[in-house]
């Protein structure tokens, strides 16, 4: 028999034994060395030769990953593990550090128990660190740390041991205010500290392959003196070090010994992710892992492979995936039947008759599946959407270079926004310009590159442009829309709402889907008060329509009618078309005409349209812009250069401090500005500065650049470019 | 057939000439067309260009007796049947002074398609009044009316748009089988009537079988975007001869 056949054999063996599988991901700040950590898991673990672990990153894949030397899409592996005398199944996920492909980090987590957070011990913990920790925590991941690049402080820093060792110290104090900042409770008393002294974390060399932790070096006896002493005597030292206390070992063994395992994992998962009726068979059976339950899978990821097409990968959360079974997927119409059922083995694929609950799995067959469908055996409630923390803020004008291509081009599009639902596609086919939008210039860069490179489409593509929004100041009176034949009437205003209630709605944790008792407590608890919570009539994008009428004939009839309007004046905002956001509208009062003839839809949705639009505008709306949080790392002597980069492009910086030799400058800046930064920064600061950024919501655009702004805007998507004369106020 | 005076309630667009049309073509004896002339806004009768009725009752050569009242007003009149009710009350006035000149009316012609609103009140009113109702569009299918009502020749003018969907483009047009055609696409995206019955738009009839000449207009158009509503403002009308 051969090796790859041997632990093919093993791991269906393992999948039916859910107290010996973990379900992790590997997250990190960009560059940290998560693949080169995976890498080394994986060729510990005898899943994948040395020789193409480490430095050639095997797990990245794809070219455009090869060439950038960053990870793009999250990548699945699963590998086998010995601790305490008995194997583990250990199925984890190598995430992107950057920040554009920050949503394949938010859908990984849905899919894991665990996350082993990686920070670089010279870098300390990063922006990103910041925003994986909080992906895991919002799901319920349990973290775990391992501290990289420990070799670069003995030989780079030349740190001796009692520096080397603060330095630890003052990371693990790091990720774990973060930990305790966004979940107190389980970090005080549900041991989601990381410490040493637990065993919760490790240091080590993930490029050398060696690791510690409390216990290994327990087990072997090796210092922090030792590993200097080791690192400092050349090759044979490193190879005696990593043969002594090996990467994977250290790693794998803290995963199997502290990451729960979906038997104690779903118990606790369930409740976070899925609102469906706690005491119904399908909650008792995802959360016992019942692999004769109902089929429960959440899709995390698709792919696409050249020859076996579309490849949907995720979460067995409860029953068994069996090939021909015909499953329901959330959202769409009828079933999908499974082809093919398989694992990762390594990083490829394995096809096998089935994968249980508890499990990763891949599968083919599901083509209406998207990344975040609930994919099950009956029809109920689906999972939580998994919500981005980052909406797209920057947009691409994207057409194809020859007319043949046109059909091709659109079904491209189609297949990116259901692989990254971080994405948001426009297609158009009367201009034949289709829109993409994304998280940054990257995201789109890459996305389009893959086009031209994957499918074969030339493309032409437009200049980067930034999203907008429309949001207003202040509480509006109480406008009056009439309908076009003045049978009808509707009284509303609006008023912003909280950053706080806009938050729970873009996270959708207060939506028209959710049970009304549910809602109207997530809302109150976000600030809403008792009477407006009690009236919520519908959720339209991060705004409310709240109905204070009181027992109007024919309302409740018409108030689809009502919705369908004010839907459309807020998806076309009155400035500039774009997005309304966190716009509080009162519906007061209506006159209804009492045949129904005469409150038709081309009556009642302009009234309600014009109503809300005359209302915003009242609420003084403005432009919203996409900001970025900007840190900067860069030599003392550049500092000026840097933090004037910063300022010049309406940014503020907000802080400035030493770290290591270099001095870090924070602060945030317009997306719009930041367009073209890279090169810019290099210049200013001849190549000697790094630095990253991280979308950080949406601003108040200042008042003496709205105008031109919004001109701007309704040029480019051919408007009249003037305002409504009551726009009187920027 | 009884031979008592019919009258035709009469606005001279399209819906109140087609029954019009109908009643004279099955020799109901019509001798009057009322025609009430609201101030404001009116929620049974249409508004714009209804001083052009008494041209058109003089083409079609039957008298016209125009209801002008002055004790209703839209905007002070809050709630929407009382308003129905109020319009009621000087058209019903009318036809008794008149049935005192010319004796008891036999019946009233109308041109409602799905307003029961509008259908209710003429009906219990013509009870009152002992008067048959003669209503030969009542929930007949829009589309085929509208078809038969150009194929009999009817020259149908676009007057007033207030829907959804109707732009400036549409007032001053002819009723056409294109622009019906239209109508019925915009009916399946916005559920506008294709005859109008909800007061998308109203129409006047310029010429027909039943007209001895046409009506000519000149006309300027005035449309508010911001409020989905237009009309044309007519300057001239008069009658070819
Ligand atoms: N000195 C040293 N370098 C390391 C170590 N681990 C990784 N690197 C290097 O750091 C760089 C980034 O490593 P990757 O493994 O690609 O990092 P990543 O976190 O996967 O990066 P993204 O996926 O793009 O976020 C590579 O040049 C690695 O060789 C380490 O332990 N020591
Ligand atoms: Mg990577």
């Amino acid at each position: 028999m051969g090796r790859r056949k041997k632990i093919v054999q093993e791991c269906e063996r393992l999948m039916d034994e859910p107290e010996h599988i973990r379900n992790i991901a590997i997250a990190a700040h960009i560059d940290h060395g998560k693949t080169t950590l995976t890498d080394n898991l994986l060729a510990g673990a005898g899943m994948i030769s040395e020789d193409l672990a480490g430095e050639q990153l095997a797990m990245d894949t794809e070219e455009d990953e090869q060439e950038r030397g960053i990870t793009i899409d999250a990548a699945n592996v699963s590998m086998t593990h010995e601790w305490e005398d008995t194997n583990h199944l250990i199925n984890l996920i190598d995430t992107p550090g950057h920040v554009d492909f920050g949503g394949d980090v938010t859908r990984a987590m849905r899919a894991v128990d665990g996350a082993l957070v990686v920070v670089d011990a010279v870098e300390g913990t990063m922006p990103q660190t910041e925003t994986v920790v909080r992906q895991a925590l919002r799901e319920g991941v349990k973290p775990a740390l391992f501290i990289n690049k420990v070799d670069r402080l003995i030989n780079e820093l030349q740190e001796g041991p009692q520096e080397m060792q603060q330095r630890l110290q003052g990371v693990i104090q790091d990720v774990n205010e973060l930990i305790r900042g966004m979940a107190e409770e389980k970090y005080e008393e549900e041991g989601w500290r990381v410490s040493v002294e637990d065993g919760t974390v490790a240091f080590g060399s993930a490029l050398y392959n060696w690791a510690v932790s409390l216990p290994s070096m327990q087990a072997t006896g090796i210092d922090f003196g030792d590993i200097i002493e080791y690192n400092r005597s050349g090759e044979d030292g490193i190879r005696e070090l990593k043969e002594q206390s090996p990467l994977s070992d250290v790693v794998l063994d803290m995963v199997a010994e502290h990451f729960p395992n979906p038997l104690d994992a779903q118990p606790e998962r369930i409740p976070t992710v899925w609102r469906g009726d706690a005491d119904s068979d399908i909650a008792n059976q995802m959360q016992a892992v019942d692999e004769d339950g109902e089929v429960v899978f959440m899709v995390t990821d698709i792919g696409m492979d050249p020859h076996a097409g579309e490849i949907a990968s995720g979460r067995v959360f409860s029953g068994t995936l069996e090939r021909g079974q015909d499953l329901y997927v959330s959202g769409t119409a009828g079933t999908n039947r499974i082809q093919s059922v398989g694992i990762f083995m390594g990083g490829e694929r394995e096809e096998v008759e089935r994968v249980p609950a508890g499990n990763i799995a891949c599968v083919t067959g599901l083509r209406d599946s998207i990344a975040g469908s609930t994919v099950t055996s009956v029809e109920m409630t689906p999972f939580e959407s998994i919500e981005h923390i980052s909406e797209p803020v920057i947009t691409k004008s994207v057409e194809a270079q020859h007319m043949d291509d046109l059909p091709k081009l659109i079904e491209t599009l189609r297949q990116v926004s259901k692989e990254d639902p971080t994405i948001k596609i426009e297609i158009n086919e009367d201009t034949g310009e289709h829109l993409i939008s994304g998280q940054g210039e990257l995201h789109l860069e890459v996305i389009t590159q893959r086009i031209e490179r994957n499918q074969g489409i030339p493309v032409t593509t437009g200049e980067p442009i930034v999203v907008f929004r429309e949001f207003p100041r202040d509480a509006s009176d109480v406008v009056e829309g009439i309908s076009p034949n003045r049978h009808n009437r509707f009284y509303i205003s609006v008023q912003p709402l909280s950053e706080e209630l806009i938050e729970l709605l873009k996270m959708g944790d207060a939506s028209n889907d959710m049970p009304e008792l549910e809602r109207r407590e997530a809302l109150m608890e976000a600030g809403m008060d008792k009477d407006t919570a009690l009236n919520v009539e519908h959720i339209h994008g991060a705004n409310i329509l709240i109905d204070d009428t009181k027992g109007i004939q024919h309302l409740n009839e018409t108030m689809e009618l009502v919705i369908e309007g004010l839907g459309e004046a807020l998806d076309d905002g009155p400035l500039a078309a774009e997005p309304v956001e966190g716009a509080l509208i009162r519906l007061h009062d209506a006159k209804l005409h009492e045949d129904a003839i005469h409150r038709g839809p081309a009556q009642v949705i302009p009234a309600v349209r014009e109503a809300a639009h005359n209302a915003l505008i009242d609420g003084r709306i403005a432009l919203l812009e996409p900001i970025q949080n900007v840190r900067i790392d860069v030599p003392n002597e550049h500092m000026g250069a840097a933090s004037g980069e910063l300022q010049g492009r309406r940014g503020r910086v907000d802080d400035m401090y030493q770290e290591g030799d270099l001095m870090v400058v924070e602060g945030i800046a317009p997306v719009d500005e930041m367009i073209g930064f890279a090169s810019d920064i290099r210049s200013a600061t001849e190549g000697r500065a790094s630095w990253n950024t991280e979308n950080a919501g949406f601003q108040v655009m200042a008042d003496n650049l709205q105008t031109e702004t919004i001109m701007e805007i309704r040029e480019r998507k051919g408007m009249k470019t003037e305002l409504p004369v009551t726009v009187d106020y920027f | 057939m009884d031979t008592a005076p019919w009258v035709s309630l009469f606005s001279g667009g399209k819906d109140s000439s087609w029954a019009l049309y109908q009643a004279l073509e099955n020799e109901y004896p019509v001798e009057r067309l009322v025609t009430v002339h609201p101030d404001g806004d009116s929620y049974m009768y249409h508004v714009p260009a209804t001083e052009l009725a008494q041209l058109a009752a003089r083409s079609i050569d039957i008298e016209l007796l125009a209801v002008r009242p002055d004790s209703f007003e839209t905007s002070s009149v809050k709630d929407v049947s009382e308003q129905g009710d109020a319009e009621l009350i000087p058209l019903e006035r009318t036809l008794k002074e008149l049935a005192a000149d010319i004796g008891p009316i036999g019946g009233v012609t109308v041109g409602a398609v799905e307003s029961d609103f509008q259908n209710d009140r003429v009906q219990a009113m013509c009870e009152r009044l002992g008067a048959d109702v003669y209503a030969p569009l009542w929930h007949e299918p829009p589309r085929e009316l509208a078809t038969a009502m150009i194929d009999a020749g009817f020259e149908i003018t676009i007057v007033q748009v207030a829907a959804y969907g109707l732009d400036e483009s549409w007032l001053g047009r002819t009723l056409d089988h294109a622009a019906i055609d239209e109508l019925v696409a915009l009916n399946e995206e916005y559920g506008v009537h294709v005859l109008g019955e909800g007061g998308e738009y109203e129409t006047l009839v310029t010429d027909g079988p039943h007209m001895d000449v046409p009506i000519e207009l000149d006309y300027e158009t005035e449309f508010d975007p911001s409020a989905t509503r237009g009309r044309l403002q007519i300057t001239d009308a008069w009658l070819v001869d």
